[in-house]
C-alpha cells in the first residue's frame, strides 16, 4: 500500500499513456473533429449566405438604377412629343388659316371677273341694240309714234336681255 | 474484544493491495490490473458513445456527448490558457480515468488510485508533462531560466517545487481516496444494508470526484504556469 514498485508504477504509466493516445486519436479527437467540421459548414453556409445577399443587393440597386432612368426617359420622350405636337399643331393650323385666306382670296377674285365679264357681255348687248335701233330709225319713218315704238322696242329687248341674265 | 479484533485484521487486510499474479518473478499488483480494466472500459465506452458521429442532424446521443465533450474542453482550456491548449486532451483523460477509479469502490472493486503506485505513476506523468511543456513553450534556455524566476534567490525553492508538485499531487489524491477506503470499509463492516449509501454517495462520489476536480485542475495550473 505504501511501498513503490517501479515495475507497476511503470505499467500503470504505459497504461495511461495508451489509453491517453487512443482516447485524443479516437474519442476526443472524433468528437472535436465533428464539432470543427460543423463549425466550419456553419461558416461556409454563412459566407455563401452573405455573397447570395449581396448579389440580390446589388441586383435590386441595378434594377432600381434601371427603373428610374426608364422613368425619366419616358418622361423626354412624353415631353418631346408634347412639344412635337404642339408645334405641329400650331403648323397645321397656320396653314389652314393660310388656305382658306387664299381661297376667300381666289374666289372674290373669280366672281369679280365674273362680274366683270357679264358687265362686258351687257355692254356689248346694249351696243348691239342700239346699232340695231339706231338702224330701224334709219330705214323707217321718223315721228313721235316711231319713237315711243322704238322706245317700247328697246325697252322689251333690253328687258329680255337681262331675264336672260337673270336665269 | 476478538470480534473486534477480527474485525481490525479484515480491514488492515482490505487496505493492503494485493499481488494477483506473476509475470516472469515480478509480482503484478491489484491496482494494475484495475487500471488495465478501467482504461479498457474507458476507451470501450469512448468508442461506444461516440460511433456513428455525424456533421449534419446529430442525434441527441451524439449531441450529448459533444455537450460533455466540449464541456470538459473548455474547463481544461480555461485553466491551462491559450498556449497549454494542446493539453487539455491529456486531462480529460486522466480526469476521465481518474473519476472511474475513486468510484470504483462502489463495484465492489478496491479502487487503483487507493495504492501509492498508481497516484505517483499520475503524479510522475504530470510533472514530467509540465516541465516538457515548459520546455516546449519557452526552449531549454528558457526554461532552464525558469528556475530563477522571478529571481536568483527563489532557485532552491524552485528545484524543491520540482519535488513538492508531484509528492504533493500523489499523496493528496492517496490520502482522500484510502481514507474514504477505510471509512467505506468500517461502514460496510457495521452493515451492508442501506447505512452505506450515504457514506458512498459523499466518500465515493463526492469526495472521490472532488479529488478528481482537484488533481486535473493543480496540474492544469502547474502546465499553465509552465508555459506562460
Amino acid at each position: 500500500m505504501l511501498s513503490l514498485d517501479p515495475f507497476n508504477l511503470v505499467c500503470i504509466i504505459v497504461n495511461l499513456i495508451v489509453l491517453y493516445i487512443l482516447m485524443k486519436k479516437f474519442v476526443f479527437g472524433r468528437v472535436l473533429n465533428v464539432i470543427e467540421s460543423r463549425q466550419q459548414m456553419i461558416n461556409e453556409e454563412k459566407a455563401g449566405a452573405k455573397a447570395v445577399r449581396e448579389e440580390a443587393d446589388r441586383l435590386k440597386k441595378e434594377y432600381e438604377e434601371n427603373l428610374r432612368q426608364a422613368d425619366e426617359t419616358s418622361n423626354r420622350i412624353v415631353q418631346d412629343a408634347k412639344i412635337r405636337a404642339q408645334g405641329e399643331y400650331s403648323r397645321i393650323m397656320e396653314r389652314a388659316a393660310a388656305d382658306a385666306e387664299a381661297m376667300k382670296a381666289s374666289a372674290q377674285k373669280s366672281i369679280a371677273q365674273e362680274r366683270e365679264k357679264t358687265m362686258d357681255e351687257l355692254h356689248g348687248q346694249i351696243m348691239d341694240l342700239a346699232v340695231e335701233a339706231a338702224g330701224k330709225i334709219m330705214s323707217e319713218k321718223a315721228g313721235p309714234e316711231n319713237d315711243s315704238i322704238l322706245y317700247d322696242a328697246f325697252i322689251k329687248e333690253a328687258g329680255d336681255v337681262d331675264g336672260a341674265k337673270d336665269e | 474484544m476478538k470480534k473486534v479484533d477480527a474485525y481490525i485484521e479484515t480491514i488492515k487486510e482490505e487496505m493492503n493491495c494485493h499481488t494477483v499474479f506473476t509475470l516472469g518473478g515480478v509480482g503484478i499488483k491489484e491496482s494494475v490490473v484495475a487500471t488495465l480494466i478501467i482504461t479498457t472500459v474507458v476507451f470501450l465506452v469512448g468508442l461506444i458513445v461516440t460511433s456513428g458521429l455525424r456533421v449534419e442532424n446529430p442525434s441527441r446521443r451524439q449531441l450529448a456527448v459533444e455537450s460533455f465533450v466540449l464541456w470538459l474542453e473548455g474547463f481544461y482550456a480555461n485553466t491551462l490558457g491559450e498556449k497549454g491548449r494542446r493539453y487539455a486532451p491529456y486531462m480529460m483523460t486522466i480526469a476521465c480515468y481518474v473519476a472511474i477509479a475513486n468510484i470504483f469502490d462502489i463495484f465492489g472493486m478496491k479502487p487503483p488510485t487507493k495504492d501509492m503506485n498508481c497516484t505517483a505513476a499520475l503524479a510522475i506523468m504530470t510533472i514530467v508533462l509540465v516541465q516538457y511543456a515548459g520546455i516546449r513553450a519557452r526552449g531549454v534556455k528558457g526554461w532552464i531560466h525558469s528556475f530563477v524566476e522571478p529571481m536568483p534567490a527563489m532557485l532552491p525553492m524552485n528545484i524543491l517545487e520540482l519535488f513538492i508538485k508531484p509528492v504533493s499531487l500523489c499523496m493528496r489524491l492517496f490520502g482522500n481516496v484510502l481514507g474514504a477506503f477505510v471509512v467505506m470499509s468500517l461502514v460496510q463492516g457495521l452493515t451492508k444494508f442501506i447505512l452505506p449509501v450515504p457514506f458512498a454517495l459523499y466518500f465515493d462520489f463526492f469526495d472521490g470526484l472532488i479529488q478528481v476536480y482537484v488533481f486535473t485542475f493543480l496540474s492544469s495550473m502547474y502546465i499553465s504556469e509552465a508555459v506562460e
